[in-house]
């Protein structure tokens, strides 16, 4: 893993004060040049969070626990530009901790009403979940199958496309995640979503891949994180074809979204035992299902009491089931082994129910509470070893967004 | 990824055979993952028919070379108190993920060398008794049974037995040459002497030091024993096969 970056106090007062002013006055933020329709548009948000682990025996913040009791998730800023055909947009996230300063940074070209070309730095195509943006996730933390088992963002080039209900986007990149340490090599990857009647949405991705290990380098396999961010596996040694596959389903009636989303990761380990002889692939696997509602808006609600000042705002409330588990392709034996070169994966798998919701203030300030019960299927892996049961964690985010 | 470290105790330190309890983690306990070292201790009491694919896995899975030299120097400075003399204890094992998560042999609890009592024999008295026999040293621990399997299948290996006497050699020119012992040891001494003995030394309700000469005449035994011991080993080296 990357080093985290801790919490900045000086990045977060700057923040905020941009937040605000900029919140008020948003057409300064904007360039605009009608004649040759030339747009040039700034916009940011920060999340602050607070998070607790009651009954946890570990150190948030450090060791298996990536998350932090208090810390700036994300400080991100950007400028999007736009000129007749042409467009393109630059962000930075100084606190982001996946190990990338550059988020975005791509141009992209309209070449027909129905086809774009994109290059530069921006996201692998991938699952649903990373597809949308971290400034409108109806939970603190994106899906572990995402977080675990998802692409990145990564330098290439991509298509995209649309056939009638089809959308689809295709590229060439030279990573599945730059700043990793599970970084594959040249990928290519896609991504198709069907637009159904009914407000449906079926989608699916695939990524392929070349990984190489390096024996005095970590670990270049995918470590599995719950939840909460708490590392229940780490990564193993990989070598040879990377393959990802995924399909998911968002359905939109009214209020009401529903989304699920699978996705496998098979993992080649081609010369990584100690004999130099393949060893079975891994094999990640993750799924989740998300139900939001967004409750009506009271705008006439009267009186000072808090739930009508809430209900003036618009307020959605979730719950999220997550699955993610490690294994590898064989049965299993009587020498499973979380060793990096183990001959047999030890499987481990955690489940998450996580029940959240996201209140906005006003159209720049925006709060979230979390609540998140986690099961692990291996004792052994769990924050407190052979401490069956549930872990909960609690969270809480304020977001301050721009525009 | 975490690093693997391990304190070994009782008999199944010796690596005839694999025992989890034998090998308690001093890292990682949870994991209750002992495979690495099961996997090296069944590559060691492998057959030894073809020993090029013996050697090959067994330094797959243990750093060989590194334990030799160890062994070398164990030998050398009389060290009884080690795999393959007192008891098979005062060994760490270290897993290492980074060196294709071979294991690493980690010694410690030296402070029974430079005795006469040592892996190899030439008694000469506990204590740095001084008199090493030049006769008798068994350098290459021919004596030393296959219970204890790293020292035996090891240096019936035509190709470890001379790794290992290059390991000797070296040392013997190197960090055991009597000159530059005997110069460490009068430095340490002199550095240690006044909170020992003297005004400021050691109380004597608390020392194992009943009186002045005791310690001055240590430092001389410890050199007689170092002469004597790199005198014997070189003999022992000439006249080994």
């Amino acid at each position: 893993m990357s080093p985290r970056r801790r919490f900045c106090p000086s990045v977060l007062l700057a923040l905020t004060l941009a937040a605000l002013v900029g919140g008020g006055t948003r057409t300064e933020a904007q360039v605009t040049q009608t004649g040759d329709a030339f747009t040039l548009a700034a916009a940011g948000y920060l999340q602050f969070d607070l998070r607790a682990f009651p009954g946890w025996d570990v150190t948030p913040g450090e060791g298996r626990v990536s998350r932090d009791t208090v810390e700036v998730r994300r400080a991100r800023i950007g400028v999007e530009g736009r000129w007749r055909r042409a467009s393109f947009e630059v962000s930075l996230d100084a606190q982001d901790t996946d190990g990338k300063f550059v988020k975005d940074a791509y141009l992209q070209l309209r070449l027909s009403p129905r086809l774009q070309m994109r290059a530069g730095q921006f996201k692998v195509p991938g699952t649903r979940d990373y597809d949308g943006s971290a400034r409108n996730l109806e939970l603190l933390e994106r899906t572990p199958l995402t977080t675990s088992l998802g692409v990145g963002r990564d330098i290439g080039a991509r298509i995209d496309a649309r056939l009638g209900r089809v959308r689809y986007d295709i590229g060439l990149f030279a990573g599945d995640g730059v700043g990793r340490d599970d970084r594959a090599g040249i990928t290519l990857a896609g991504r198709v979503v069907i637009d159904l009647p009914s407000s449906l949405e079926l989608g699916g991705s695939v990524s392929r891949a070349k990984t190489k290990s390096t024996d005095t380098d970590p670990a270049n396999g995918s470590s599995f994180l719950s939840t909460s961010g708490y590392r229940f596996a780490d990564g193993v040694y990989v070598q040879g074809m990377r393959l990802r596959t995924g399909v998911d389903l968002e359905w939109a009636p009214g209020r009401w979204r529903l989304i699920a989303e699978a996705l496998r990761l098979h993992d080649d380990r081609r010369e990584q035992g100690l004999d130099r002889e393949d060893l079975p692939a891994a094999l990640g696997t993750g799924f989740s299902l998300t139900v939001v509602r967004r409750l009506r808006t009271r705008r006439d609600a009267s009186g000072n009491s808090v739930v009508n000042a809430l209900l003036r705002r618009p307020v959605d409330l979730a719950a999220r089931y997550d699955y993610l588990s490690v294994d590898d392709v064989n049965g299993a034996t009587v020498l499973d082994s979380v060793r990096p070169r183990a001959i047999d994966i030890r499987a481990r798998a955690t489940h998450a129910l996580t029940l959240g919701s996201t209140w906005s203030a006003n159209r720049w300030l925006k709060v979230l509470g979390n609540a998140s019960l986690e099961h692990f299927t291996d004792a052994r892996s769990a924050p407190e070893a052979n401490r069956t049961g549930a872990y909960l964690t609690l969270g809480a985010r304020l977001q301050v967004e721009w525009p | 990824m975490s690093a693997f470290l391990r304190h070994r105790v009782g008999t199944g330190g010796r690596w005839t055979q694999f025992f989890p309890l034998s090998f308690p983690k001093k890292t990682n306990p949870e994991d209750e993952d002992w495979t690495d070292v099961a996997g090296a201790i069944d590559v060691l009491n492998e057959s030894r028919t073809n020993p090029a694919a013996w050697r090959a896995r067994l330094e797959a899975r243990f750093e060989v070379n590194g334990f030799l030299r160890w062994l070398a120097l164990n030998t050398i400075i009389g060290n009884f108190d080690a795999y393959g003399g007192l008891s098979a204890h005062n060994y760490y094992l270290y897993g290492s993920p980074r060196h294709r998560d071979r294991l690493f042999w980690m010694a410690w609890d030296h402070d029974l060398a430079f005795s006469g009592n040592t892996l190899g024999g030439a008694n000469a008295g506990p204590g740095g008794g001084g008199n090493t026999a030049a006769a008798g040293l068994d350098l290459f621990l021919d004596s030393t049974a296959a219970n204890w399997p790293l020292i035996r299948f090891l240096l019936d290996d035509p190709a470890y037995r001379t790794v290992y006497r290059t390991h000797v050699t070296n040392l013997l020119g190197s960090v055991f040459e009597p000159g530059k012992v005997v110069s460490r040891l009068r430095a340490e001494s002199a550095l240690i002497a006044p909170f020992v003995i003297g005004a400021e030394g050691e109380q004597a309700e608390h020392t194992f030091v009943t009186n002045p000469a005791q310690f001055t005449t240590g430092l001389t035994s410890l050199e007689t024993y170092v002469r004597s011991r790199h005198t014997a080993a070189v003999t022992a080296l000439a006249v080994a096969r």
